[in-house]
């Protein structure tokens, strides 16, 4: 053991002593914001998304009714009637009445791909039977909790709900049509609802909707939970959470290098949020497969390939269609036919796009 | 307590880099201890085993040349002295290591004997990907030691005629392609890695110190105190021992590197380097956070834990066939208690999350 200890009391001593000092010079630096108020939580108002909630919680609904194909057979049209709402309650499916659907806002080619996993969650969970490759069916993973999988051995939940995290939300707020992309910006920043703020307002707080962080920060879910996952190494949820509130803070005083800014730091951040988790789950599934874990490698797999497609829903995505098309290539369209080699060039391969992935 | 002291820091630090001019880096973590890990303790690791490999290498070239008893003699101790010279640089699989799956493609037991049969046959000598489980020690263990009953059958199969080349240009290509995995590994680390890992600082997922406590603790949990002493004892099987999954089945290493295994996580816990220096450790990180009684606490069940592995009788695998457990079963609890406290109160003090355990519900 080195003295290791005792210069590092010192050094916090030190620097106790030293924060009493310096409390002083903290205002000197302090005016390089913004000369309005900017909160430190989404702490505006008049402001709603109430529509964005309704979704997110549309697709946890519509998530669990996927998973209860582990145990039991799922009608794929109770699926498909979740997916578009129909009746205003899902078909009598969902827990509650809900006015908006998550159909009408997915991006539109990929609808047809997910009616498509809806009839493969039908058919693989009515077999109650384990799959392998080229039979559909359940698998486990090393936790013992079974994943039901297509022939092809793709995780039908994933495939579905990271799928619609991507073709919906991320779609929804960064895409061609997008609220942070494109609609706030245009929109009139003059007239106050007294729900909704003004339009500009308002369509900036649905895009934030679509984050899924609460508005007091605390509680994340879909693309803000993996935001919040690759804080520590990227920073992502602090970045995120801050460029969503300066820029609805900009908007509400008419600061438009501010709102931009924000706007190009929400995108750029979002596209990470995905390239990080699909490193990261490529780099699982090598070491899956190397251990033998099948169970393990088709459910990282399946995570990434749903996070890779996500990428290009950003209008700045650096993801081209001949770059996902090349990405996806190399891991192929069967899950049980990934191998260590080609993974390895889709690891590259994002890694060149992504050079501060870590 | 622990952590409102650790809170109030923290806000110190933050106040700090606020303000221009005066950013003395608090050394929370030290660069000092990083250094110490990756160029005192891993770096050199690698190093010294890939130049286990290069003896290892010209025996069993020689063997080749000269299949007789001498010969295999000279490839065994070669094998052993390596296997065991892994068991210092197994436990560092983050980063260049993970990259590579280095853990998958030297040490993945039990091997698939049928496949390396099958590879031998075929001769699959590009062993590059895939094969995890036909190849690295595990296949040297079988390929030396269980492919007949006794030395004599052994050298049978090697020097009779058929099939002999292929099995000895199996045992090349085995070796070769050990030397290129820790080959790549050593060169990532030497030309970017080191660097990065030196100035990843902070506790947090992604710095030196979570990824370097994370693959510690994962060894240990997964690899030592599982694959080397549990599974074959039985613990993932209701009590029925399963000797066959052992690590070193055929050759009655397994005690012997087992034991390997512990002291050299218990010395990099204390920092002690590979030229046996005690420099900065775990223990002396805990101890600047004032948590001496748990670094103390930890040392010593690395003591206790290292005594009952080394008193476990060997061959394992034959007294385990014999029913002969209690010895074993007293290691595997000293190593639950000894994995309770790395895996919770030394993370806890450490303030690093395990983060290889999906504990998010998807």
């Amino acid at each position: 053991m080195k003295a290791f200890y005792s210069k590092l009391t010192k050094t916090a001593s030190l620097l106790l002593a030293g924060a009493l000092v310096l409390s002083s010079c903290s205002d000197d630096d302090s005016n390089v914001g913004p000369d309005y108020k900017v909160p430190t939580t989404y702490d505006f108002s008049p402001a709603s998304w109430s529509g964005q909630t309704s979704r997110l919680n549309q697709l946890e609904e519509l998530v669990a009714e996927v998973v209860k194909g582990n145990e039991e057979a799922v009608n794929a049209d109770v699926l498909n009637a979740m997916f578009a709402n129909t009746g205003g309650n899902g078909g009598g499916y969902f827990s509650q009445d809900y006015s908006k659907q998550l159909k009408s806002k997915t991006y539109e080619l990929d609808t047809l791909e997910f009616e498509a996993y809806f009839e493969s969650v039908e058919e693989a969970s009515q077999k109650m039977d384990t799959a392998s490759n080229g039979t559909s069916g359940y698998l486990f993973r090393s936790s013992g909790d079974k994943i039901l999988v297509d022939a092809k051995g793709w995780e039908l939940k994933q495939m579905i709900e990271k799928g619609i995290m991507g073709s919906t939300f991320f779609y929804q707020i960064a895409g061609t049509d997008g609220y942070i992309s494109n609609q706030f910006e245009t929109a009139d920043n003059t007239e106050i609802d007294s729900t909704n703020g003004t339009d500009m307002e308002h369509y900036w707080d649905e895009g934030f909707g679509y984050f899924g962080v609460s508005a007091d920060l605390t509680t994340t879910r879909y693309i803000a939970k993996y935001a919040k996952k690759h804080e520590d190494a990227l920073g992502t949820f602090s970045k995120l959470n801050e460029a969503f509130i300066a820029g609805r803070a900009a908007i509400s005083n008419d600061d438009k290098d501010g709102y931009l800014a924000a706007k190009g730091t929400v995108l750029e951040q979002l596209e990470l949020v995905f390239a990080q988790s699909a490193l990261g789950y490529l780099n699982d599934t090598k070491a899956d497969i190397a251990d033998g874990e099948t169970g393990e490698a088709c459910h990282h797999i399946s995570e990434a390939v749903a996070f890779i497609k996500g990428l290009k829903f950003s209008t700045e995505s650096r993801v081209s269609a001949s770059d996902e098309a090349s990405l996806l290539g190399h891991i192929g369209d069967n899950a049980y036919e990934v191998s260590e080699m080609h993974l390895n060039m889709a690891i590259a391969e994002l890694q060149s796009l992504y050079p501060e992935l870590k | 307590m622990k952590s409102l002291r650790y809170c109030i820091l923290a806000l110190i630090i933050g106040l700090m880099g606020s303000c221009d001019g005066l950013d003395t880096t608090p050394d929370i973590d030290s660069k000092e201890l990083r250094t110490n890990m990756g160029e005192e303790i891993i770096l050199p690791s690698y190093k010294n085993f890939q130049s286990s490999l290069t003896p290892l290498k010209a025996a069993v070239d020689s063997f080749a040349q000269n299949s007789d008893s001498e010969h295999l003699k000279a490839v065994k101790t070669a094998f052993e002295s390596a296997y065991i010279t892994w068991q210092k640089a197994s436990f560092y699989q983050f980063g260049p290591a993970e990259d590579a799956l280095l853990r998958q493609h030297i040490n993945n037991f039990p091997a698939n004997t049928t496949n390396i049969d099958d590879n031998i046959l075929l001769e699959n000598v590009d062993l590059t990907y895939g094969n995890y489980t036909s190849k690295g020690f595990p296949a040297l263990d079988y390929l030396l030691y269980g492919v007949a009953t006794d030395e004599e059958g052994v050298l049978f199969y090697y020097q009779e005629d058929a099939e002999r080349e292929k099995r000895l240009a199996y045992l090349q290509a085995i070796v070769v392609d050990m030397q290129n995995k820790i080959a790549g590994v050593i060169n990532t680390w030497e030309t970017s890695y080191l660097a990065k890992f030196n100035e990843a600082s902070g506790t947090g997922t992604g710095s030196a110190i979570g990824n370097v406590v994370n693959a510690f603790v994962l060894h240990f949990e997964r690899h030592l105190r599982d694959n080397k002493v549990g599974i074959p004892l039985g613990v993932r099987s209701f009590g029925a021992v399963q000797p066959d999954k052992a690590e070193g089945l055929y050759s009655g290493l397994s005690v012997t590197l087992a034991s390997a295994n512990i002291k050299a996580m218990h010395d990099f816990y204390r920092g002690v380097s590979t030229d046996n220096v005690n420099g900065l450790g775990f223990d002396d990180f805990m101890i600047s956070l004032d948590q001496a009684n748990l670094a103390t606490e930890i040392d010593a069940q690395f003591n206790k834990t290292t005594n009952e592995i080394n008193l476990i009788p060997s061959p394992y695998v034959e007294n385990l066939e014999q029913g002969n457990i209690t010895q074993a079963d007293l290691a595997y609890d000293e190593l639950k208690a000894l994995l309770l406290l790395l895996k919770v109160d030394m993370t806890n003090a450490l303030s690093v999350q395990i983060t290889y355990q999906d504990n998010d519900g998807d």
